[in-house]
């Protein structure tokens, strides 16, 4: 398959009652991860669900691995995995009833992996998944999800609830999965940490509404925080920063231009960012100043 | 298909072994009884209270048709479990979309209806050996109707539980629908009481009933189909 971008959204827009999520454009380009960042109900989850069919969308162009999810008549889900915040499988069956029920779903299913993927995580074949734990729920997902040779992993807020151990553990396969280039991973998340480490491209979503997409490195190297006192916070130009945390201790400012804010206030301390400072910062964008 | 076909029959299975377990144990006492009233202490003259008990046991022939009938609402029940587990949201993101499952829904229902039929014919003829009585016409005849309406029966419940998702909604509706009706059957056959011309026409509709079993029989086939179709355009457009 011929593609660019595992995924182009452009215009999605979807409306419920008492929230809009859209208009909406971002992409992800071939062969890499993206972090899909927003707290709560920012609109992560319909986004993605927009994306998967699961609901329809009123206005917009969603396409996967190059195709339109409307119109284009070819299925795409044999190279597509989903991979939700719950087990989807029924707590009766077993990882080894799953094997024989996929192995009949998707045309590429691969056995050994599947198998190789329950001896890494440590999962017993035999045991009925509805006794497994949160964690190795996540990974009979993930195990399933990675073993038909799916060109794009969805995964909406997969690793919240689990502990770092098992979140690690899985940001490696993540890694090892992506080595080939084919592959592509959109995480939806509101741990910023977990896509620090592992994210090449971000997303972040605000009520509805995506306020920042790119590489996240080069997202990351413009942004940056002055910490300042709060003498010094009333020298900076309000359309200088994004917004300013005012603390007892201090001021904390996000700027977007880190080369621009360090030729215009030499003398303040100007720091390095996290995922997670730019969500915050971007969130209290209209308060401009909170604590 | 395949594999959601199997994923059916594995979550079906532990009612389908005790559906067909009960059943085994009914026609074994069953057919205990029978060979008792042929051969045994009770095949002489019959008290009128032996009498009774015997036209009992051979009602127990319409509780293992519906046994068996229940049998194959196992796959229905799980329609409920694969909106609570979030299956229905997952599998529109496997190769085939929601549709296939529905489809692979319906097939089970209906092989798990003929496979109902084929028990039911074999102990249908395994009592009437024992009983050394021919099988009439007639009794093939009440044998396809009541696959039949339980085929309607089904039809309609594939829909309702499509539609609304919920176990609690599909009973409620069938409770509210069972009510209607059985109030209409007691007022008709109160009716019945006063006008004997009314049993008359009654009368009638049984014969017609057996002239035209086989259209019915049809028609209870057209109508899955059809509930299939209705299903297929619901699951097609609601927001899993």
């Amino acid at each position: 398959m011929d593609y660019e971008n595992a995924i182009e959204i452009s215009g999605l827009v979807k409306k419920y009652d008492g929230f809009t999520l859209g208009p909406i454009s971002f992409s992800l380009p071939k062969g890499s991860i993206m972090g899909f960042i927003g707290q709560n109900g920012a609109g992560k989850s319909t986004t993605i669900r927009s994306l998967l069919g699961i609901i329809n969308y009123d206005e917009g162009e969603l396409r996967l691995l190059g195709k339109d999810i409307k119109n284009d008549k070819a299925d795409i889900r044999e190279d597509i995995a989903a991979v939700f915040d719950e087990l989807p499988f029924n707590d009766t069956l077993t990882a080894a009833s799953l094997e024989k029920i996929f192995k009949g779903v998707f045309k590429n299913w691969d056995s050994d992996r599947f198998y190789h993927y329950l001896e890494r995580f440590e999962l017993p074949k035999k045991k009925k998944c509805g006794r497994f734990s949160k964690g190795m729920k996540m990974k009979l997902q993930i195990a399933v999800a990675l073993s038909h040779k799916a060109k794009l992993l969805i995964m909406d807020e997969a690793t919240s609830g689990l502990d770092p151990v098992v979140r690690n553990e899985i940001l490696d396969i993540f890694y090892e999965y992506l080595k080939d280039g084919e592959a592509s991973i959109l995480m939806s998340s509101h741990i910023t940490s977990d896509l620090d480490k592992i994210a090449d491209q971000v997303t972040f979503i605000d009520h509805g509404k995506v306020f920042l997409t790119g590489e996240k490195d080069l997202i990351l190297d413009e942004h940056a925080m002055i910490k300042c006192s709060k003498k010094d916070y009333f020298e900076i130009e309000p359309a200088d920063f994004i917004s300013a945390r005012v603390t007892d201790f201090g001021v904390d400012i996000l700027v977007p231009d880190r080369a621009a804010a360090e030729k215009k206030y030499p003398g303040l301390l100007i720091e390095k960012v996290s995922l997670e400072d730019v969500m915050l910062f971007y969130v209290n964008k209209d308060k401009k100043e909170w604590s | 298909m395949k594999g959601l076909m199997l994923r059916e029959v594995k979550l079906a299975r532990k009612n389908m072994i005790y559906v067909f377990s009960i059943l085994a144990v009914m026609l074994l006492v069953h057919i205990m009884f029978l060979l008792s009233y042929r051969f045994g202490n009770l095949s002489h003259d019959l008290t009128e209270e032996q009498l009774s008990f015997k036209n009992s046991i051979d009602a127990l022939y319409y509780f293992e048709l519906m046994l068996l009938l229940l049998g194959s609402a196992s796959y229905i029940g799980t329609i409920f479990n694969d909106v609570k587990s979030k299956w229905m949201t997952y599998s529109v993101t496997l190769p085939g979309g929601i549709l296939r499952g529905v489809k692979v829904k319906y097939v089970c229902v209906l092989v798990s209806n003929m496979i109902a039929a084929c028990v039911g014919t074999i102990s249908t003829l395994v009592i009437s050996n024992v009983k050394g009585e021919p099988l009439s016409a007639e009794k093939w005849t009440w044998f396809a109707l009541v696959a039949a309406i339980w085929l309607v029966l089904e039809s309609i419940t594939l829909v309702l539980a499509y539609a609304t998702g919920s176990q609690d909604r599909t009973a409620l509706i069938w409770f509210l629908g069972g009510a209607v009706i059985y109030t209409g059957i007691a007022l008709f056959a109160e009716t019945l009481d006063k006008k004997p011309e009314l049993m008359l026409k009654l009368m009638k509709l049984r014969t017609l009933i057996k002239d035209y079993i086989v259209l019915l029989c049809l028609a209870a086939v057209m109508l899955y189909a059809l509930s299939y179709l209705a299903s297929a355009g619901i699951m097609g457009r609601k927001e899993k």
